[in-house]
C-alpha cells in the first residue's frame, strides 16, 4: 500500500490578469475556449459579455476587474456548476490548497478568502456563493 | 402496501382536479343553481377524499372529507353557495395544492393550526345547517322606499335559516352609520325574528366604503353575505336575481361558460422540460453545422429543418393551462378591493411553446390585476354609468400566421391618459412634449413609464407604477411586444403579440458601433439609406412625421448611414451596415444580466458567434 499517494486537487487556480484565484473542484463544470464574446450594452465593466458554453448562453465574469484588480483576457472560459456564469481566464490548473498555508493577509476582495501561498506567488480561493451573490448584488 | 410508486401519479391527477376545483369554484360563485356544477363540483371533492385516504394522508383526507360534507349541503339546498361558502371552499382548494407539493416534495401533508382553523370554520356551517330550520314563509318582496344617493344594503346568510334577532340588530348598527330610511321585511318583522334568511336596508348619508369596511369588521359576518349599492331610481332596487320584478332588473351579469371538463384519457410520457430545451438546442447547433457545409446538402437541411419542428412542438401546450386559474385571480382581486368583475376566457386552446406560457405567466397575472384593479369601475361608479355592475374582462386568443396574440379587454373607465401626461411631467419623468406625444401615438409607452402611476396609494394589487415596463419588458424578451388600445369610458385593450415557438425566429443581422446585434423582422417597417440622422437630434424627420432615435448604451454608430423604422416601438434605429437575415433561435439572456434591458436574448451566429437581439421597447424608455 502506497503511503506517499498525493491528495486529490480541492481546486482548479485560475489565472486572471496577474492573478491566481482558486476555484473549488466541485464548483467548476468545464472548460472551453469561448467562440466569440458579444458585450452587453449597459452591463457592469466586469461583465464581458455573453459567449456559449455547450450550446446555452452564459455570462462570462472577469474576476480581476470584479476584484479592482487589472484586467483579465477571456482566452479560456471556465463555466460554474448549475449557473449560467463562466469566469474569463488565461490559464487553468489543478491544485491542492491547504488551509494552513493561508498568509493571513486580507482577501482580494468580499467573495475571496485570505489568500494561500501557491507556486511562487499568491492563490485567493474563491467562495463561489459569495461570488455569485456579489454578481446578483452588482449587475 | 408499498404506495409511493403510486405518489407521482396522485401529484399528477391531484394537481388536474385542483385545477378544475379552482376554475369551477369561481363559475359556481356567478351561476349557484347549476345542478351539474353542484353536483361535478361534490363528486371532485369526493375523489379527493378516496384518493388521498388510499394514498395514507390523513389530514388531506380530513378536510376533504369536510369540504365533500358542505358541499353536500350545498346539493341539499340547505346551504347558499354565495361568497362567505366559496372563500371556504377555494381556501380549502389552497391547502391542497400546499399539501400536494410538500407530496410532490418527498413529506406528508401535515395538519398545522391554521388547518385546525379552517376546520373549525367549515364545522361551524355544517352545525349551522345541522339545526336547519327552513324559513316556511319569505318576506314579501316589496319595494324598498329609497332614493337616488341612499345605499342599499342586502344581506343573506350563507345557510338559509331565519336571519332571526340577527337581522333586526344588524339594522340597527347600520343605523349608526347613517338614518335607516326603510328596511325590507320592515323593522317590525324583524325585531320578531320573522324576516327569512335575507333582508335589504337603505341608508342614507352613509358612504359605501365605510359600509363595507363597518360589515368586514363585523365579528360574526362570516356566514353573512353582504352587498352595498348605491339607489339609482326611486322605483323598485334590484340588486341579484332573487329581489324585484323582471321589468326593473338590470342587465345580468355575464357569466362564464359551464368549464368544468374532465380531460380525454390520453397516453403520455413526462419529461423535463429542461432535456427538451437541450435537445432544441443541439438540434439547432446541428443545424448550424449543417448551413455550413454548403448547397449540395439540400436534403440534410430539409430534414434537420423537420426535426428542428418536430422539438419545437413537442414543447407546445394549450395557453389554458395559464388562463385556467385567472377567473380565481379576478375574483379574489375583486374582492379586495370591493369591485365586481367576472373573467371570460375564449379560445384557449391555440397551443404555444411552454417556455412562452410560463414566461407570461406572471405578466398576464399583472395584467389582469390591473385591469381589476385600475380597469374596473367601483359597482357605484358602473351603475351611474348605466353599465352592469358586474365588470367584464375578456380574454382572447387568437393565431396570426408565426404568432400567437392575447388580447385582455376590460369594459371599464379606459386609461385617463391626460391624468398620466400631467403626472408625468409634474413628476419630472417625462418631457411635456414626449409626454403628449406619447399619449396621443404610443399610449403603451406612456403606461410602461418606470415609476408612473395615477394613484396616490400604492396596495399590493397595483400602484406602485412597476409592473408595465416589467410586462413589456417581459413580452419584448420572449421575442413579441405589447400594444394598448383605450377608450374613455369604454374600457381597454391590452394586445401581447408573442411568437408561437421557441423555434427559429425572423431576424436582421446589422452592425453598431463595431457590434453586431439582431433585430426582428417583424418590427421594421422601413429602411431608409442615406444620411438621415442629424447629428444631435433625439428624432428622425421623414416627411411630416418625427421617429423617435434610439441610442444603444456604449454602442454609438460610426458612421451609420442606414436607418431601420421600427413599428414596434415607433422609434428609429441608427445603424453602421446590415448584413443581412437569419432565422436563428433565441435563448434569454443569461440572469442576472437579463435585468439590464438592453438586449431581450442570444442567438447564435453560423460561426459559433454570439449575436445580442436588441431590447426596442426597453431601449425606447430609457
Amino acid at each position: 500500500m502506497s503511503t506517499d499517494a498525493k491528495p486529490a486537487p480541492t481546486h482548479l487556480a485560475v489565472r486572471v490578469a496577474e492573478h491566481w484565484f482558486g476555484i473549488p473542484v466541485a464548483q467548476a463544470a468545464s472548460t472551453q475556449r469561448p467562440i466569440g464574446v458579444a458585450p452587453l450594452p449597459g452591463g457592469p465593466p466586469w461583465m464581458l459579455g455573453i459567449t456559449w458554453c455547450q450550446d446555452s448562453p452564459v455570462a462570462l465574469i472577469d474576476l480581476a476587474r470584479l476584484a479592482g484588480a487589472g484586467d483579465g483576457e477571456p482566452a479560456l472560459l471556465l463555466r460554474l456548476v448549475g449557473t449560467p456564469i463562466a469566469l474569463a481566464t488565461t490559464a487553468v490548473s489543478a491544485a491542492t490548497i491547504r488551509l494552513d498555508s493561508q498568509t493571513g493577509a486580507d482577501p482580494i476582495a468580499s467573495w475571496a478568502l485570505a489568500p494561500c501561498t501557491f507556486e511562487s506567488g499568491l492563490l485567493h480561493p474563491v467562495d463561489c456563493e459569495a461570488l455569485l451573490a456579489c454578481v446578483q448584488r452588482e449587475r | 402496501m408499498d404506495l409511493s410508486k403510486y405518489r407521482q401519479l396522485f401529484v399528477s391527477e391531484t394537481h388536474e382536479m385542483l385545477d378544475t376545483l379552482g376554475q369551477s369554484l369561481v363559475v359556481l360563485e356567478n351561476t349557484p343553481d347549476s345542478d351539474e356544477s353542484v353536483n361535478t363540483t361534490f363528486r371532485l371533492f369526493h375523489s379527493l377524499k378516496g384518493m388521498s385516504g388510499t394514498m395514507g394522508f390523513t389530514p388531506f383526507f380530513d378536510l376533504a372529507h369536510l369540504l365533500e360534507e358542505l358541499m353536500d349541503r350545498v346539493r341539499a339546498g340547505r346551504l347558499t353557495l354565495g361568497p362567505p361558502v366559496v372563500d371556504l371552499l377555494l381556501a380549502g382548494v389552497d391547502r391542497f395544492r400546499q399539501w400536494i407539493e410538500e407530496i410532490d416534495a418527498g413529506d406528508a401533508p401535515q395538519q398545522t393550526p391554521e388547518v385546525e382553523a379552517l376546520h373549525g370554520r367549515i364545522q361551524h356551517l355544517l352545525r349551522a345547517t345541522e339545526q336547519l330550520h327552513l324559513p316556511t314563509s319569505r318576506a314579501p318582496d316589496r319595494p324598498l322606499a329609497a332614493r337616488p344617493g341612499d345605499l342599499i344594503v342586502q344581506v343573506r346568510l350563507a345557510v338559509p335559516v331565519e336571519l332571526t334577532i340577527r337581522g333586526y340588530l344588524l339594522a340597527r348598527r347600520l343605523g349608526q352609520l347613517g338614518s335607516v330610511i326603510d328596511t325590507v321585511p320592515s323593522l317590525d318583522q324583524l325585531r320578531a325574528g320573522r324576516c327569512g334568511a335575507q333582508m335589504r336596508v337603505a341608508i342614507r348619508g352613509a358612504s359605501e366604503d365605510r359600509v363595507r369596511r363597518f360589515v368586514e369588521a363585523l365579528p360574526d359576518w362570516e356566514d353573512l353575505w353582504i352587498e352595498c349599492t348605491p339607489a339609482a331610481s326611486d322605483e323598485e332596487i334590484v340588486f341579484t336575481g332573487s329581489f324585484g320584478s323582471p321589468a326593473t332588473r338590470p342587465t345580468p351579469p355575464p357569466r362564464e361558460a359551464a368549464i368544468i371538463r374532465r380531460p380525454e384519457p390520453q397516453r403520455s410520457l413526462r419529461v423535463q422540460t429542461a432535456w427538451i430545451d437541450q435537445v432544441l438546442s443541439r438540434t439547432e447547433a446541428v443545424r448550424l453545422a449543417v448551413e455550413g457545409l454548403g448547397p449540395s446538402h439540400s436534403r440534410l437541411r430539409t430534414l434537420v429543418d423537420a426535426l428542428m419542428t418536430e422539438t419545437s412542438a413537442v414543447r407546445m401546450v394549450p395557453i389554458s393551462v395559464l388562463t385556467d386559474r385567472l377567473p380565481r385571480v379576478v375574483r379574489d382581486m375583486a374582492r379586495e378591493v370591493g369591485k365586481r368583475a367576472v373573467l371570460i376566457v375564449e379560445s384557449a386552446d391555440e397551443r404555444v411553446d411552454r417556455a412562452i406560457v410560463e414566461g407570461i405567466d406572471t405578466a398576464l397575472t399583472h395584467l389582469v390585476r390591473n385591469a381589476v384593479e385600475h380597469g374596473i369601475e367601483r359597482p357605484s361608479v358602473r351603475a351611474a354609468a348605466n353599465k352592469p355592475e358586474v365588470g367584464t374582462i375578456t380574454l382572447r386568443c387568437r393565431r396570426s400566421h408565426d404568432a400567437v396574440i392575447i388580447e385582455l379587454a376590460d369594459d371599464g373607465g379606459g386609461v385617463d391618459a391626460e391624468r398620466l401626461v400631467k403626472r408625468a411631467i409634474a413628476s419630472g419623468l417625462l418631457a411635456p412634449e414626449a409626454a403628449r406625444r406619447w399619449a396621443e401615438r404610443d399610449l403603451c409607452r406612456l403606461l410602461c413609464v418606470p415609476g408612473l402611476t395615477t394613484r396616490t396609494v400604492a396596495n399590493a394589487g397595483a400602484g406602485r407604477g412597476i409592473g408595465m415596463d416589467a410586462v413589456a419588458t417581459t413580452i419584448e424578451g420572449l421575442g413579441g411586444h405589447v400594444s394598448v388600445r383605450s377608450r374613455p369610458a369604454h374600457g381597454t385593450v391590452f394586445s401581447l403579440h408573442l411568437p408561437r415557438t421557441r423555434g427559429v425566429t425572423g431576424l436582421r443581422i446589422v452592425v453598431i458601433g463595431g457590434q453586431k446585434f439582431a433585430v426582428h423582422r417583424s418590427w421594421i417597417d422601413r429602411e431608409l439609406a442615406g444620411p438621415s440622422v442629424i447629428h444631435g437630434e433625439e428624432s428622425v424627420h421623414v416627411g411630416d412625421e418625427s421617429w423617435p432615435l434610439l441610442a444603444v448604451p456604449g454602442r454609438p454608430p460610426e458612421f451609420g448611414g442606414v436607418v431601420l423604422l421600427l413599428n414596434e416601438p415607433r422609434a428609429a434605429l441608427e445603424v453602421d451596415a446590415i448584413i443581412g437575415n437569419r432565422d436563428m433561435l433565441i435563448q434569454p439572456v443569461p440572469p442576472p444580466f437579463d435585468r439590464i434591458g438592453t438586449a431581450s436574448g442570444v442567438a447564435r451566429l453560423a460561426s459559433g458567434e454570439p449575436v445580442l437581439v436588441l431590447a426596442l421597447r426597453e431601449l425606447a424608455v430609457r
